[in-house]
């Protein structure tokens, strides 16, 4: 009994003098002031780290001061870090909140205070993985939120600021003053100036593009967007109306909810109307003026490009191609009694069935035979070569030609134009000693069988009166005094010729 | 056999009759007119126009041949129905006879075809003359609206003392020739430079009908004037033209 009190008393005697001296240094952490606090050596914050950070004074600390202790502090003591000791860099360079592992025990406003205050942006922090300081930038092993100036970013992984531009290797959306994007991979730029590798929307305003890929974005009044590779982007402007952008290479859409205007440069934008397609192929730029009821309105191509018309009857199709040849080309099209046109150099007349083609122009259609599409290869209907005018007029389904005029109003010399009535038949407007001459050229190498639909119109012009009427590939031009008539291969009449005479 | 059926066999028989009447004035009229040629008297005139009709037919011969083949004698050409027709374009290379050959080849068909007509002067022989002739020698003009053939046939026809001397026999045949000779080569001027074409407005300004056709590989222009009328119907003209 007596052993074991001796024992007790033992105890108490030994650790009362350290319980006392406990008591004592932790007073003193408490009742400690700042500029006290501030002069104590490295040793003594070191032997003392615990009772700083139990008096909650770890945030006066100098920056400098602290910074060889971070590694020492316990969660409680890193959430006491302050901006300042946390942006504070040491000898090395490194700053503070490098020495830090896990961000998420710093407190919130330090930290995001730091960041801002190490890049120089507005930096708010949520859920952060792996997060580095790297020069004036940072960098996540993941990020559940992050918002840099206007831009905020959700779910984002191996993302970074590297002092100019935000990278990411996949974020479920990005939010930025002037658009929104979701799904996306391999982002690379800053607020509205940015590409992607992928996303699967973007947004801005009433202006959305869906099936992103490898893509840039520049955002303003207007979304102009530079694909990498050849893609097709899905794009509904503010009228609501969807149309598809394909190439390698711009596409500018304005945020005009009444008529948006269109630009683009080396790709093809893509209408889907009901029953019919309508593209317009840039292979240098071209200016599409839409109308929110009807498409495509006037196209302004910069050659070479061209304009398709893609129905569901093959037979309706064609293109009209602007060459390189050409000026700067305003081509309209006119859809509906209620439109009219003015300043145009081409007009694709589908309420009328007539195209009128003015200048240096191409026009193409499928080859019928049997009233039925021939080859799925355009032929060629009709090219001007020199500023003329061509009028086509075609019947109530547009797929068969009725008359094709042609007017010379300024009197130009040279080689005009050629028009392909079928693969038999080409007429050429040249000059031959210094007047325009119509030249009929033939295909000798064509048998019966291989010669394209009987085709039935009239050829005329306004500077050579008889006109050419062709009828089943039979050519007749007859002026009352003379009258010339062509033949097609194998033609009945061939026999009735070496019979008589 | 009633009423009805007797009826109907004599109008049947009545047409027949009509028919039959009918064929035989026509046959009638025709030999008759065949043989109304202008009968043949010891006259210089009549003497000359037996001649001169002799120049004629074989001068619209020589001209129908002319225009049937493009030339009197082939020399490449395209193997038609019934004839040839000559090249004016082969390969790339213009084949236009030159109009001195195609006057030259009428005069030659003329001399050397003429006597066939003649008969050796038979019909004359028979009426009882004598007939003492040279040599032919034919020349030919083609002019722009007609063709003028010349014979130089020196002959003495004799008859019951009197006697007929005669140098030279002409005929002029209103064959726009040159005129379409001259489209002719405008064809294969610009087919030269532009192969199988026709120039729609350059025929306009000519006024005759122009038929173009392939054929065997080759291209073929019918020319048809009906301002030159050989035996009443329009004088018909043909090149063919070829592209190698």
């Amino acid at each position: 009994m007596t052993r074991k009190i001796s024992g007790l008393l033992f105890i108490i005697l030994f650790s009362l003098p350290l319980t006392i001296a406990y008591h004592i240094d932790q007073q003193f952490f408490n009742d400690i002031n700042t500029n006290d606090l501030q002069k104590m050596s490295s040793d003594d914050i070191s032997h003392n780290i615990q009772n700083i950070e139990k008096s909650v004074k770890i945030k006066d600390l100098t920056p400098e001061q602290i910074s060889s202790h971070i590694d020492e502090l316990s969660d409680d003591g890193l959430n006491q870090l302050t901006k300042d000791q946390l942006s504070f860099k040491d000898s090395s360079g490194t700053p503070n909140i490098n020495k830090v592992s896990d961000w998420n025990k710093l407190d919130k406003n330090a930290k995001d205070g730091a960041l801002s205050e190490i890049t120089k942006k507005s930096i708010v922090t949520d859920g952060i993985t792996g997060g580095k300081v790297v020069g004036n930038g940072v960098e996540f092993d993941a990020i559940q939120f992050w918002k840099i100036d206007k831009t905020s970013i959700n779910n984002c992984i191996k993302c970074s600021y590297d002092g100019s531009k935000i990278k990411f290797q996949h974020a479920d959306s990005i939010l930025t003053n002037e658009s929104a994007s979701t799904n996306i991979d391999n982002f690379d730029g800053y607020e509205d100036v940015f590409s992607v590798e992928k996303a699967d929307t973007f947004i801005s305003d009433c202006i959305r593009v869906d099936n992103i890929k490898d893509s840039e974005f520049r955002v303003s009044n207007q979304v102009e967007i530079t694909t990498k590779s050849n893609v097709n982007l899905k794009i509904t402007d503010c009228t609501f109306n969807e149309y598809q952008f394909s190439g390698k290479g711009k596409v500018v859409v304005d945020k005009s909810s009444d008529n948006p205007q269109y630009v683009i440069e080396n790709g093809t934008l893509t209408k889907i109307e009901d029953g019919y397609n309508e593209s317009i192929e840039s292979n240098n730029s071209a200016v599409v003026e839409t109308d929110n009821v009807f498409g495509f309105k006037c196209l302004t191509i910069t050659p070479a490009g061209s304009y398709f018309y893609s129905d569901r009857d093959l037979r309706k199709d064609f293109v009209v191609n602007i060459p390189k040849e050409s000026k700067v080309y305003r081509l309209c099209l006119r859809k509906s009694k209620a439109q009219l046109f003015k300043d145009y150099n081409g007009l694709v007349d589908l309420f009328e069935k007539k195209i009128e083609l003015n200048g240096i122009v191409n026009y193409l259609r499928y080859p019928l035979k049997n009233n039925q599409t021939a080859s799925l290869l355009s032929s060629f209907v009709y090219s001007g070569l020199r500023d003329i005018n061509a009028l086509f007029s075609y019947d109530n389904n547009l797929i068969f030609l009725n008359s094709i005029f042609l007017t010379n109003k300024n009197k130009i010399n040279g080689n005009l134009s050629i028009v392909y009535p079928s693969n038999y038949y080409s007429i050429k407007e040249m000059e031959i000693g210094n007047e325009i001459h119509s030249v009929i050229q033939l295909n000798l190498n064509l048998k019966k069988e291989d010669t394209a639909q009987n085709i039935n119109y009239e050829y005329g012009t306004d500077y050579f009166k008889p006109i050419a009427r062709i009828n089943g590939n039979v050519l007749i031009q007859d002026n009352g005094k003379n009258r010339l008539t062509i033949l097609p291969p194998e033609h009945e009449k061939i026999n009735d010729v070496w019979k008589d005479g | 056999m009633d009423k009805k059926a007797q009826i109907a066999f004599i109008i049947i028989a009545a047409i027949f009759i009509a028919i039959v009447a009918a064929l035989v004035i026509y046959a009638a009229n025709h030999f008759r007119n065949k043989n109304s040629a202008e009968p043949l008297v010891f006259e210089k005139t009549s003497i000359e126009n037996y001649v001169s009709s002799c120049i004629k037919k074989t001068a619209e011969d020589s001209l129908r041949l002319l225009g049937r083949q493009g030339i009197i004698v082939l020399d490449s050409y395209l193997q038609a129905p019934n004839s040839g027709v000559e090249y004016y374009i082969y390969g790339s290379r213009s084949r236009v006879p030159p109009i001195e050959k195609l006057q030259s080849q009428l005069s030659d068909y003329l001399s050397l075809n003429i006597n066939a007509c003649l008969r050796d002067f038979e019909d004359f022989r028979s009426q009882g003359w004598d007939v003492e002739k040279g040599s032919a020698n034919s020349k030919v003009q083609i002019n722009q609206n007609d063709v003028l053939f010349e014979v130089e046939l020196p002959l003495k026809v004799a008859s019951q003392g009197s006697q007929l001397n005669f140098e030279k026999f002409s005929s002029l045949l209103n064959v726009r020739l040159k005129y379409i000779y001259d489209l002719a080569a405008k064809i294969a001027d610009l087919n030269a430079k532009i192969p199988a074409s026709v120039d729609r407005t350059d025929l306009g300004s000519y006024d005759v009908n122009v038929t173009v056709f392939p054929y065997k590989d080759s291209m073929v222009y019918d020319i048809r004037d009906s301002k030159s009328l050989i035996m009443g119907k329009p004088y018909a003209f043909r090149l063919a033209l070829n592209f190698g």
